[in-house]
This record gives C-alpha cells, structure tokens and sequence, in this order.
C-alpha cells in the first residue's frame, strides 16, 4: 500500500533505490558475520570493554585496512541510498509541491518562523541525509518531508509497512488498547512526528479525536500536512521543540512519541519527559515508542555497530538512550506505575487482538519497546 | 550570493582514521559503478520479459544466439573497449614505469656511446 503524496519512482530510479536496499541486505548477511568473527577476535586481546567507551577496541580495528573498507562500504551506502532518492524527488518535485497545495484542508500546518531548532538537531545531518531534518527553502517547500518518506521506506527495507512505513504508529495504538483499554482519547499529541507517518497511523483509531503532532523542520511538517489530508485524516502539525511546546497545561488525553527519543538528548529526553507530564491532564496517557535494545544485549558486536551509527551515521545518542534510565526518569518526570516492555509488531491495531505486550524482546522489528504511563 | 546546495552533502562527515581519501573516493566510484551495472542489467532485464511476453522473442533464443562473422567481430570490439576503459589506469602507471626504465636505459646507453667513442 501506499499513499498519494509519496514520490514515484521510474524504472531506474526503482531499480537504483532497490540496489541500494539490496546492497545494504548484502552487506548485513555477507559481511557482517564476518566482520563480527574478526571484531570478536580483536577483542578478545583486549580487557573487558564497559560502558560506551570502546576506545581500544575501535584503535586496533582502525589498524586493519579491512575494518576501513567495512566502515566505507556501510557509509557509502547510506550516502548512495540519499542520493538515489534525491535525485528522483527533484525531477518530480514541481508536480509533488503542487500535489502538496491542498485547497479545503481537513487539517493545518503551523510553521514558527523565529523556529530554532535545538542544538543535537542543528548540529549534524541525521542519518547522513543531507540537509537534516529541518532544511527548508520556504514557503510551500516539501523536499525534505519527501525525502524522509521514500528514504524512510527504502532504509527500514520493508519491514516498518512498506511504503506506508507505519508499523510503529499501528503498535503504538495497540499497546494503548492493551494496556489503557478504558482510555478514549478526544485531544492526541505525538512528539516528533517527521512526515506523520505513525500521526496518521495513530489518528485512525479516533476519528472524532483532535490530533496534534509537532516537530522541528518546516518542509517536513508541510509534507506531513499534504500527507494527511491525501490519506483523509484530520491532524494539525505545529513547528515546536518537544522539550517545551507552547500547548496550555493538562491540553491532552493521550501523548505518544515514535521513535524520538533516540534523536535527542540525555538533557532533552528528561525535558520531554516532564512536558508530556505537563502537557496530559489527569487520567492521561504516555507512551514512548523505542528501537528495542539488540536481545544479545551489550555484545562486542552491538558495541561496534552502535559506534558506527553515532561517529559514522550521525546518531550521537543512539547507543546513549540505551543506556537510559527510563522508567526512572519517567518516575523523576511524576509518573508513578511505569509500564516497560516490549509490543509485538502489527500493522493493524485492534482492542480484540491477542496479548502482545511482553517483559522480552523478541528482536528489532518483530516488536517495539514501550515505556507507558497514566497520570 | 548563491544558495548553498546542501541537499548533496550530509555534514559533518568524519573521515576515517587512516583511510586515504583516494580510497575513500574510489570504494564510493566503485559502487556507484555498480549501482549503474544493476540498473541497467534490470532495464535489458525488462526488456527481454516484454519482448518475450510480446512473443517476439523467447529467453532461450537469447542464450542460443552465437553471432557469426561480422557481428562477431564487432562484438569482440566492444568487449576490448571496455576492457581497455576499466584497465586504463593500471595500464597508464605500467606504461609510465616502463617510461622512467627505458629513459634510465637511454641515459645508459648515451654515456656508454660516449666512453666508448672517446
């Protein structure tokens, strides 16, 4: 399934998006297995590595022209996919913006032009897509909310609901119902919406609900405006920082965010915490929806890889939210009975479904770690 | 001024210790070469199956044809065209080694003739 607003892909440029897809599929059953048995054996001369730092680790790995090319090759990768999926949005992108000009709109989109965003946002392009989050050319600008679309669905290789790339927002909704099933929701916020794939998702279940979400780039939040308002759904997007928006104290019944955490900051992730307690009126609802840690836990391996992403991949706090105190941080932010777990992946929500809100991990993608609470 | 095109380029891009840029550059011309051999092997992919679901060819009459005489010869051709594209600069610093040897050999030679005719 897909959507209108998503951008098209030629013959070539399919065939181009999904070389890259299978060049990284590749790389991660190829490679990787083995790159892993000489990380493991470099490793095994050395003391036992704890907390982040694998300093020593990663000095003798530099020494091996091999690790260079796997840290290349995996970067070059990324680089391409950006590339490939640039250069197909901008031969379309006049048709995409008009696309994107909707007459009678269900929803809104309000943009913040005195906008700064935080420092971990501005600092470095996230995922090595040019232009970040929030570059912005201005007025009626979509590029950057497309390229996180079809970039999105390319990067999580099918396995987030394709090109509706939506899985995390249908999950999110099915630990509300397991967990708070008496809760009915009439005003929703979800924090760091990007193109409102899981907004949309969410917003679904609660058609007479008000939905909110907000995020920090400008092109971004209008792609995720014309997104909506294609697929029908009611959603106001606002440019806002999630640490300290400008909606008034107990405004929401239900707030909820997919995947922000880990693009944040330790400061930032406590801060986030503490409005969505400002923000949910008493009986509310929080849910914070998270890549779940690897189930082989702190491995050498998940230690290398997690340094890729932070030095290589632009993810600075990818391997710090891991090591986050949450539930704690959650109690510090007033929340007491902090639910911590993990919720099977669906791509369809539903208050009849099975249990599938369990204390294990059953491995990234098959499900998703939630951190809930009422208020 | 002119807008800066950052729609190209994620920043910041750290380099990896100890990797030459030259190699760095390479790697990434090598799989963007790739990238363009598997969009195009897909695009004569497509065509086969269209021609083929248009019954105006079969597959196995693609892997049973053998050209003969002239079109071999042009195929033979092409095949060294492009083997000589992707070898050139292997053959380039070959042919340049080989330049500073005969040169040194030349120099030899010339004082050679010269004691010789002294």
């Amino acid at each position: 399934m897909t959507h209108p607003m998503m951008p098209v892909a030629t013959h070539d440029e399919r065939a181009e998006q999904c070389f890259v897809r299978d060049l990284k599929i590749w790389m991660a059953e190829e490679i990787d297995p083995l790159q892993r048995k000489l990380v493991e054996a470099t490793s095994e001369a050395l003391p036992e590595l704890s907390g982040l730092d694998i300093g020593p680790l990663r000095k003798k790995l530099l020494a091996q022209d091999v690790y260079r090319s796997w840290l290349s090759f995996r970067r070059t990768s990324q680089e391409m996919m950006w590339d490939a999926v640039g250069t197909s949005i901008d031969r379309q992108l006049d048709e995409l913006t008009a696309k994107a000009d909707v007459t009678e709109p269900l929803g809104s989109v309000t943009i913040n032009p005195d906008f700064k965003p935080p420092r971990y946002i501005a600092a470095l392009d996230v995922h090595m897509m040019p232009g970040g989050y929030t570059h912005d050319r201005g007025e009626g600008d979509i590029r950057q909310g497309a390229m996180i679309d079809r970039g999105g669905a390319v990067y999580m290789l099918g396995r987030n609901g394709g090109l509706m790339n939506d899985i995390r927002g249908h999950t999110t909704a099915q630990h509300l119902f397991e967990v708070y099933p008496d809760l009915e929701p009439k005003k929703i916020l979800d924090l760091g919406c990007a193109i409102g794939a899981s907004t949309v998702a969410v917003a679904s279940y609660f058609p007479d609900a008000q939905t909110y979400g907000v995020d920090v780039g400008a092109a971004m939040l209008r792609y995720a405006h014309a997104r909506a308002e294609h697929l029908g759904q009611r959603v106001h997007y606002v440019q806002a920082n999630a640490e300290h928006t400008d909606f008034p104290d107990e405004s929401f019944d239900f707030v909820y965010s997919c995947v922000l955490l880990h693009e944040t900051s330790k400061a930032a992730a406590r801060k986030i915490f503490a409005e969505c307690h400002r923000l949910l009126r008493p009986g509310g609802v929080v849910i914070h929806c998270e890549v779940p840690p690897s189930p082989e836990g702190r491995s050498v391996w998940t230690k290398v890889l997690g340094d890729y992403e932070s030095l290589y991949n632009n993810e600075p706090f990818w391997r710090g939210v891991q090591k986050l105190d949450l539930v704690g941080l959650m109690r510090e932010s007033g929340f007491s009975d902090v639910k911590h777990g993990f919720q099977a992946s669906t791509a369809k929500a539903s208050r009849d479904a099975a249990k599938g809100f369990s204390s294990e991990s059953s491995g990234v993608f098959r499900c998703w770690m939630m951190v809930s609470a009422r208020k | 001024m002119a807008e800066k095109d950052i729609t190209r380029l994620a920043t910041p891009r750290r380099a990896i210790p100890d990797e030459s840029p030259e190699v760095g550059r390479l790697s990434a011309m090598v799989l963007a070469l790739l990238g363009e051999l598997t969009v195009t092997r897909e695009r004569l992919d497509s065509v086969e199956r269209l021609l083929e679901s248009a019954g105006i060819l079969r597959q196995s009459d693609i892997e049973a044809f053998d050209p003969q005489g002239a079109a071999a010869v042009e195929r033979e051709k092409l095949r060294r065209r492009q083997i000589g594209k992707v070898m050139r600069p292997y053959r380039l610093d070959l042919e340049k080694a080989l330049a500073e040897v005969q040169h040194k050999l030349a120099e030899a030679d010339a004082v050679l003739e010269e004691e010789v005719t002294k």
